[in-house]
């Protein structure tokens, strides 16, 4: 179980590491949009380097800088109100936490679900992206993955935060 | 009530939609079903964001939606040849025009997915901009031109425009800080958007493109009805719901120009419209392209379009 | 169970589950999944969290929030924000308040420029928290300037909840704009009277600076000159045209990570920034995701509605009816976030304001200020949560205990704002 949540961990550690290629991605295609049409205007036309679709890449690169950094994050980038359980024991604490991560479990799964449907129904219906044209059936497919870790990532914190005494440090 | 029906549409609440299409809309089920069918409305994507509109009514988010076929791309490629250059001079006329093909049965595979109501169109969408006066597709060179959908971004690279998508209501801030240099919108769109505060020069290039709508339903909502109660959805689908969402259109791009002219702005008429033969080649050319494209995908694109031009200058004009 | 009772249930439910340390995200994705299929039905409330989720995350205009948190990491990598600090410091030399003051003043500009209350408060936190703390403020203090700060950009142009009021009522923007000046300043200076009468009232919650000379003042001004320079480098790029305030946000990181470069940040260091950066986005984006599906199961709930309609039967006299639209918008600011809720209240509650004679510019702006409140009222306030995801180490409640001051200040502001209305549409 430990060996398998922690190669598991390093999975979703890569992920998370894929999540910051896209982030700076995100900052570079904004660059690029910015400069291109700065030049454009500057040259008065001369310098056509401008492209269509840099909104449509930013978004994108958004979606998937969170849906890759969601797995990692589950169990340890969460905002929690401390005010009321402060005298909690710690392992109570960690049941509580334990069947929270479970929900999200539950979610991720029904995310997952929910994206895996709609990738046929996104290739049968041939929807594309406005400007460059990408399936949209692709980005339900990555959807799908990214859900599905979280489900497993959520599901496996909540084993070891039951079944080991000390909160498990699996960074 | 023994039915709720949540109606779910994009448009502002106060919207002049709102009060002339879909509150009517309501009233009528309500009326004709003796309060069995209860119609919730759910205004400014308050139930789906516009791109996921279509699919709520797939999913049973909603159980009836409102929305553009345009904001998900490819996915009505044959509605969609409704919206090219040439077809439509008013929201009467496409609306007409994109009825009747769905009636004869062209779109069908289109909508396999859920139930629509009725189809309509806006009026000829206009180009609009801050600073430059557009007489000829030459001024647009380099111009950039928000645009609703992939298709009308077509024709406004095909006119040598810079197409950019963006949310139409970020695009008074865009156009206020120049960011576009213009906007491609009906009349219609200029008032509720409130761009006609930002951009005094208008150009009416009649015929130059339109976007389609559809009223639709959802499948099982439908099903689930006792044969009453369908009936009444029956007498309230169809060509006269088109005619009446037409009619809004219309008299909201009357409005809309009027407020133009009353803030002393210069409109610019492009005499003949499409047919103009400084704007023709090049919007020809972008019908073309939609279709052979369309073509290459083995859909009846010609077909459809040769039926939309005659139905245009036939029974809708 | 009526639909309305189903509403209050969950909403109740999730307060409990946040009570008991349920992640916030969590208590709001959970609840709202579980109303929305008691209300709608499950086959579609999984539908949702599918599209809600997607939509969200695509969504363009959310796109700012981690550029701007990376250029707020980048600027404290490179040793800007001690400046800025050890800057203002200088300047307010003795004066307890000084660098609370700074605090308040940057986040208003901030904000007003980003447009993003959230992103201002997880950048500007991470610029200006530590050095606060470094610098013997109480936790309460700092995490209240800078959770209050970030609300001031909603009024002040350009912004997105005027222009929304706008396109929902029909109100010219250009005029909501210009009526949002005076009363975005005036939160401002409130802000900054409220940071002063706290400094004079508890002494203790700030400790002075060492008492400067001019010389020492004008020479310790170089300080603010890195951190100034982006910010002017921002403001004009947006003013002229150059990029849009979404895309400011990634030309501002980028302008932060060169001069970060410059300084001789290593490549370790770089990937801390990332790392840094794809922590406090996974949190503020949970609690997006969380938030966009209780606001679905919000809609379904038809809450808003069953309110005003309690509101219009009780037959008021203009400024009663005024007085329970606030509540009301108190009260869901309380659970809601605040675009939402412009969406699903105004289009409900501008007919009564309407019907009882308002001018609509005017209560545009004091809707607006009211739903501003939202971000930072107890029990979900977004603003404070994106702080704590900076400062886990601050409690929640000694959070909360810091912004109170703040939120006393906007109801002055509201309550000067009622009395004179000349301070929204005197421009006009
Ligand atoms: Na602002
Ligand atoms: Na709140």
């Amino acid at each position: 179980m430990n060996s398998l949540s922690r190669v598991f961990g390093k999975l979703t550690l890569l992920m998370h590491w894929i999540g910051g290629v896209f982030l700076i991605g995100m900052m570079f295609s904004t660059l690029l949009d910015v400069i291109t049409r700065g030049l454009f205007s500057l040259t008065d036309g001369a310098v056509d380097w401008t492209f269509i679709g840099g909104v449509e890449l930013v978004k994108y690169f958004l979606l998937f800088t969170v849906l890759f950094i969601l797995p990692h994050s589950v169990s340890r980038s969460q905002v929690i109100v401390d005010l009321f359980t402060d005298h909690f024991s710690e392992r109570k604490k960690q049941l509580f936490e334990a069947f929270y991560m479970l929900c999200f479990a539950f979610l991720g799964g029904a995310m997952s679900y929910s994206f895996y449907h709609l990738i046929d129904e996104a290739a049968m219906s041939y929807e594309t992206t406005q400007d460059l044209l990408i399936p949209m059936t692709y980005f339900y497919g990555v959807a799908t993955f990214a859900t599905a870790m979280l489900f497993l990532s959520a599901l496996l914190n909540a084993f070891s935060l039951v079944f080991t005494k000390k909160k498990g440090d699996d960074a | 009530a023994d039915y709720t029906l949540r109606f779910a549409h994009f448009f502002p609440a106060v919207a002049g939609q709102q009060k002339d299409i879909f509150d009517k809309w309501a009233e009528a089920i309500e009326t004709q079903s003796n309060g069995r069918i209860e119609v919730e409305m759910y205004p400014s994507s308050t139930l789906a964001k516009p791109p996921a509109l279509y699919d709520a009514a797939k999913h049973r988010i909603a159980d009836v939606v409102v929305t553009v076929q345009g904001y998900t791309a490819n996915r009505f490629p044959l509605t969609q040849i409704v919206e090219l250059p040439g077809v439509v001079q008013s929201a009467a006329q496409g609306s007409c025009v994109l009825q009747s093909i769905y009636d004869e049965g062209f779109l069908d595979k289109e909508y396999r997915d859920t139930k629509p109501l009725f189809l309509f169109t806006h009026g000829p969408g206009g180009i609009h901009t801050v600073d430059k006066e557009i007489n000829s597709p030459e001024d647009l060179e380099g111009l950039r031109i928000r645009r609703p959908t992939a298709v009308v971004a077509k024709i406004l690279e095909g006119l040598g425009a810079q197409p950019v998508g963006m949310p139409a209501p970020d695009s008074y801030q865009s156009a206020q800080r120049g960011v576009i240099d213009g906007v491609s919108l009906p009349w219609e769109g200029q008032y509720t958007f409130r761009l006609n505060e930002l951009t005094p020069h208008h150009t009416e290039v009649g015929g130059l493109y339109t976007l389609s709508f559809v009223a639709t339903m959802n499948k099982s909502f439908y099903n689930k009805l006792p044969a009453d109660l369908k009936k009444v959805i029956d007498d309230n689908s169809g060509m006269d719901w088109a005619k009446i969402a037409a009619a809004s259109f219309d008299r909201l791009d009357a409005e809309g120009r009027k407020q133009a002219l009353e803030m002393g702005h210069k409109i610019n008429v492009i005499e003949g419209g499409a047919e103009n033969p400084r704007w023709k080649p090049v919007l020809y050319q972008a019908t073309e392209d939609y279709l052979a494209e369309l073509e290459k995908k083995r859909l009846p694109a010609h077909k459809v379009y040769a039926r939309a031009m005659e139905l245009s200058q036939t029974t809708c004009k | 169970m009526s639909t309305t009772a189903i509403g209050l249930t969950c909403i109740a439910v999730m307060l409990v589950m946040i009570a008991f340390r349920a992640p916030i995200a969590l208590s709001m994705a959970a609840m709202g999944f579980i109303g929305f299929g008691s209300i709608v039905a499950f086959e579609p409330a999984i539908s949702i969290l599918g599209s809600g989720p997607f939509e969200t995350l695509s969504n363009y205009s959310f796109s700012p929030i981690p550029m701007f948190i990376l250029m707020g990491v980048f600027a404290s990598k490179a040793g800007m924000s001690q400046e800025l600090f050890t800057g203002a410091r200088t300047l307010f030399g003795s004066w307890r308040g000084g660098m609370g003051l700074a605090a308040v003043t940057s986040c208003g500009i901030f904000s007003a420029i980003s447009g993003s209350s959230m992103a201002t408060a997880a950048s500007m936190s991470r610029v200006a928290l530590p050095e606060m703390e470094k610098n013997g403020y109480a936790p309460t203090l700092a995490t209240g300037t800078l959770a209050a700060g970030g609300t001031l950009g909603i009024m002040i142009p350009p912004s997105i909840a005027l222009l929304l009021y706008a396109l929902i009522t029909e109100q010219s923007v250009g005029d909501m704009f210009i009526a949002g000046v005076i009363p975005g300043i005036l939160g401002l200076v409130l802000y900054g009277l409220t940071v002063a009468v706290l400094v004079i009232l508890y002494p203790n919650i700030a400790q002075p600076g060492e008492a400067t000379t001019l010389k020492q003042k004008l020479v310790g001004l170089k300080g603010l000159i890195p951190f100034t320079g982006v910010f002017v480098f921002i403001i004009g790029g947006i003013y002229s045209g150059w990029f849009t305030p979404t895309e400011a946000a990634a030309v501002g990181a980028a302008a932060t990570w060169i001069i970060a470069q410059v300084r001789g940040m290593n490549f370790e260091q770089f990937l801390e920034a990332i790392q840094e950066t794809l922590v406090m986005s996974a949190m503020i984006f949970f609690m997006i995701i969380g938030a966009e599906i209780f606001g679905y199961f919000l809609s379904v709930s038809r809450i808003s509605f069953t309110l005003v309609e309690w509101v219009d039967a009780l037959q008021l006299s203009p400024y009663m009816v005024l007085f329970c639209i606030l509540i009301l918008f108190v009260l869901l600011g309380c659970v809601m976030d605040s675009i939402a809720m412009l969406l699903l209240t105004v289009p409900v509650v501008y007919p009564l304001v309407e019907a009882a004679g308002f001018d609509p510019i005017w209560f545009g702006i004091i809707a607006v200020i009211t739903v501003e409140l939202g971000l930072i009222t107890p029990p979900v306030g977004m603003n404070v949560f994106v702080i704590k995801s900076v400062a886990p180490h601050i409690s929640i409640g000694a959070m909360y205990k810091g912004v109170l001051p703040f939120v006393i200040s906007d109801v002055v502001r509201l309550g000067l704002i009622i009395l004179f209305p000349a301070l929204a549409v005197g421009l006009l």
